[in-house]
């Protein structure tokens, strides 16, 4: 789990987190977005992206929710952020993406909104 | 550096240096770096222009984007199309082509524009529509030297607002900046697919084709050329990959004949060149190819020196082998057909004067008392005539116009009664030193064949083997039934079928190969007159294989042997069982002998009488119609061959309408006509050939007579 970058947990049949560790940027921006892609298309509604363990997200990280999160809206579901640091935070908010974006302070949160969503 | 180059990089760090205050150009100077690195680590085309669109996303803020790149001339598709967000899976932006005329225009400005801003040529207006309607932004070209990689678009904002102008030179400069890493990453890839093009091109050319550099090493082999060195050296094959090898190592002369020395030579004096219909041996089996080389003159630093292009031909070269050889076969046939027509006409006019010598003895013998001094020369008087007559059949055989009495016969049975007979026996005693085997096979079924010929294959093979041994050796006749698609030596066409196989071999002097396909020709015996005396017995042999459509093959070695190979196709028929209640001979009946032949005539009428018939005669069968108006007879022994005009069928017809069951025998000399069948068609008459023997001519008129019609007189 630890070695894997991005993680992958279903939670129940319309959530999943989705967990990038370390780094999201130009080296796993696509695979994020492959990992995304495959969720929805399996019927996940709810993609909660869990950015605890993350450290640093460049504009290809954040092009990945960017580029997939109008599917999971379109189809009734969202893409949540959450437990997002502040400094990752701070781009976020360079990027005037703080009201755009779903954000969530923890997991449980993040899951008890995906849950209210249902 | 080009000035072109400084004025362009000039440019982005101004872009850059005007943004450098904000927080948000940070970012984007952070993403241009990453992406830098990403491009000259990894240099997989798709893959970093996917990257290239989510930075671009990120950066600006936007979900949509996409990417439309043309691919090398020779890629299946003209384009790659890759998007994020809204633009993932449109149709109307996957479908755009980037025309020559989109090219023009891309290359003209260069730089990320509105969609709503840019001028379209005339060919290229729909884009604006189909731009607009997916709710592209801005868009801007990926253009290095002058040749457009292709396209790159943006969607609006979050907002729904399009792009601040600044946000539109920052992508301009983004792009403008790593377009020389994509550029490169495009010709990476474009390279790589191309090599492994032409190397699948040149792996899927049927020929064999070698380069070598000048000093004969191999540079380059395509997979037909490596199936051929495998073909004729196997153990070659490892190296040709692992080692540099020489011209002449690899068209090892072992193996490849001398050909790649002569080749060198010629090479050295000519650009092009070529052998054709080079043959190689791999054990049995014949290789035909055709060897072409050409020098190859250009620049490239990784050309080879010249090519070796080996054609494989030897489907042509055997077809053409098999056509030249089912060609003799034509020509031998027609001669055989000549020849035969020849021989059937002087038979029947050689029939027609042995009537009386084959006839007569029989009729003296019966007159002359036991004790008779004369009996011994009449015999010999009908032994003679009755060799003539064997050879006149031989002849008639040989014409294949004899009559065959078809029936199901079985070779085992017939290989046994020749073996078992008085000729055979002395032939063995007479040469002790040749050990003569038959092996009978097992379950070998019936064919439809006629017994007294076969007979004559079997014993006109085996005399000609015991001929073939002077020196003694051994004799094999055996039989067998296999299930066969084509024969060995594969000359012939022959039906799938199970066949009763015949073969005869010897252990003889064997047959020169130039004499194999002129054996079966009349009079070519190299050796003293057979045993028939004829000198047509292979030739016999021939004509009574073709009777019952059988095939033969021949092996032969000079002074190995020879085995004579025959298949006769089966038939699911029983034997019939032998008749064992003679019939008696003579009779009462009345009987009107036709032929316009006085000679024939009389010896008819003193035969048949002599044997109980009222026996009448006419000359001709106007005569004979006349006769039987007034006179019913019970049968009529018609001639076949009389005056033109009014022949034996003509008579016939006259005859059936005054007595439409006329019982009839049809005589000739001549062999089973077109017009001795449609004579049995109207009557099933029997067909006797002339001389005929008392016993043979009373025995057709017996049973017809005892036939199941009976006579309406």
């Amino acid at each position: 789990m630890e070695d894997k970058k991005i993680s992958k947990t279903a939670v129940n049949d319309t959530t999943v987190i989705v967990k990038p560790f370390k780094t999201l940027d130009n080296n796993n921006a696509h695979e994020m977005v492959d990992i995304i892609t495959a969720v929805q298309e399996e019927g996940y509604k709810m993609i909660i992206v869990d950015m605890s363990d993350l450290e640093f997200l460049s504009s290809a990280g954040v092009g990945s929710i960017l580029g997939t999160i109008e599917n999971s809206r379109e189809a009734g579901g969202d893409i949540i952020l959450c437990s997002v640091p502040d400094s990752i935070n701070h781009i976020l908010e360079v990027l005037d993406l703080t009201d755009y974006l779903t954000i969530r302070e923890s997991k449980d949160m993040a899951l008890n909104l995906a849950g209210t969503a249902n | 550096m080009d000035k072109l180059a400084v004025s362009h990089k000039e440019r982005v760090a101004a872009s850059f240096y005007k943004w450098l205050s904000d927080e948000k150009s940070l970012l984007a100077l952070d993403a241009l770096a990453k992406l830098n690195v990403q491009f000259a680590n990894k240099p997989e085309f798709g893959l970093l222009v996917r990257t290239l669109l989510l930075t671009l996303a990120g950066q600006f803020s936007i979900t949509s984007t996409f990417a439309i790149l043309r691919e090398p001339e020779f890629a299946k598709n003209k384009t790659v199309y890759l998007a994020t967000g809204r633009f993932v899976k449109n149709h109307q932006l996957e479908s755009l082509l980037l025309t020559s005329a989109l090219e023009r225009m891309f290359i003209d400005f260069r730089k990320a524009t509105r969609v709503s801003e840019i001028d379209y040529p005339e060919s290229c207006i729909s884009y604006r529509g189909i731009l607009n309607d997916c709710g592209v932004d801005v868009i801007c070209p990926l253009v290095q030297n002058d040749k457009l990689l292709g396209i790159i678009g943006l969607g609006k904002k979050l907002s729904g607002k399009s792009l601040q102008e600044k946000d539109i030179e920052l992508f301009n400069s983004l792009i403008q900046s790593v377009v020389p890493v994509i550029a490169s990453s495009y010709h990476f890839w474009e390279l790589t697919n191309l090599s492994g093009w032409y190397l699948d091109i040149l792996n899927h050319v049927k020929q064999g084709v070698f380069a070598f550099s000048c000093d004969n090493y191999l540079k380059k082999i395509n997979s037909a050329g490596f199936d051929i060195i495998k073909r004729h050296n196997p153990e070659l094959t490892d190296m040709l990959v692992t080692f540099n090898m020489v011209l002449e190592d690899i068209f090892d002369e072992r193996y490849f004949d001398d050909w790649a020395k002569r080749f060198i030579k010629g090479i050295t004096e000519n650009d092009t060149g070529s052998i054709e219909g080079l043959i190689l041996k791999n054990g049995d089996t014949e290789y035909a190819y055709n060897v072409y080389y050409c020098k190859i003159s250009g620049d490239s630093e990784f050309r080879a020196d010249f090519i070796i292009t080996l054609d494989d031909v030897t489907e042509r070269f055997q077809a053409e082998k098999q056509r030249r050889q089912l060609q003799e076969k034509l020509e031998q046939a027609e001669k055989m057909e000549a020849l035969g027509l020849l021989a059937g006409g002087v038979a029947h006019d050689l029939n027609n004067m042995l009537g009386p010598l084959v006839g007569y003895p029989e009729l003296i013998l019966m007159k002359l008392p036991e004790d008779s001094p004369i009996r011994k020369q009449v015999c010999k008087i009908a032994d003679s005539a009755r060799n003539a007559s064997n050879v006149i059949q031989d002849l008639l055989a040989l014409a294949r116009r004899g009559r065959y009495e078809m029936e199901p016969v079985n070779l085992n049975k017939i290989i046994t009664e020749y073996i078992e007979s008085p000729a055979h026996i002395k032939k063995c005693t007479d040469k002790p030193n040749v050990e003569c085997q038959f092996k009978p096979g097992k379950n070998v079924s019936n064919i439809q064949g006629s017994s007294p010929h076969l007979y004559k294959v079997v014993m006109n093979l085996i005399v000609n083997a015991f001929d073939a041994m002077p020196e003694g050796g051994r004799l094999t006749v055996s039989t067998s039934q296999e299930h066969l698609e084509e024969l060995s030596g594969g000359y012939t066409k022959i039906d799938e079928d199970d066949y009763a196989v015949l073969r005869v071999s010897d252990t003889g002097m064997g047959i020169e190969k130039q004499n194999i396909e002129r054996i079966f020709e009349p009079y070519f015996s190299k050796k003293k007159m057979g045993s028939s005396g004829s000198g047509l017995g292979l030739s016999v042999v021939y004509g009574i294989i073709k009777d019952h459509k059988g095939y033969y093959d021949i092996f032969s070695e000079p002074g190995e042997g020879t085995e004579f190979v025959f298949y006769f196709p089966v038939t699911k028929q029983a034997e019939k069982s032998a008749d064992s209640t003679e019939r008696p001979l003579g009779g009462a009946e009345s009987i009107l002998v036709v032929d316009d032949i006085g000679e024939q005539r009389e010896i008819a009428a003193d035969l048949l009488s002599s044997i109980g018939y009222k026996v009448s005669t006419a000359e001709n069968g106007h005569k004979a119609v006349e006769y039987i108006s007034g006179n019913p007879v019970d049968v009529v022994l018609l001639d076949m061959i009389m005056e033109p005009g009014f022949d034996g069928l003509d008579t016939y017809r006259e005859i059936i309408k005054l007595n439409p069951k006329q019982k009839a025998i049809v005589v000739s000399g001549f062999s089973a006509t077109e017009r001795v069948k449609e004579i049995q068609k109207m009557g099933a008459c029997p067909y006797v050939k002339k001389p005929f023997t008392l016993n043979t001519i009373a025995k057709a008129i017996r049973s017809e007579l005892d036939g199941k019609v009976s006579s309406t007189q």
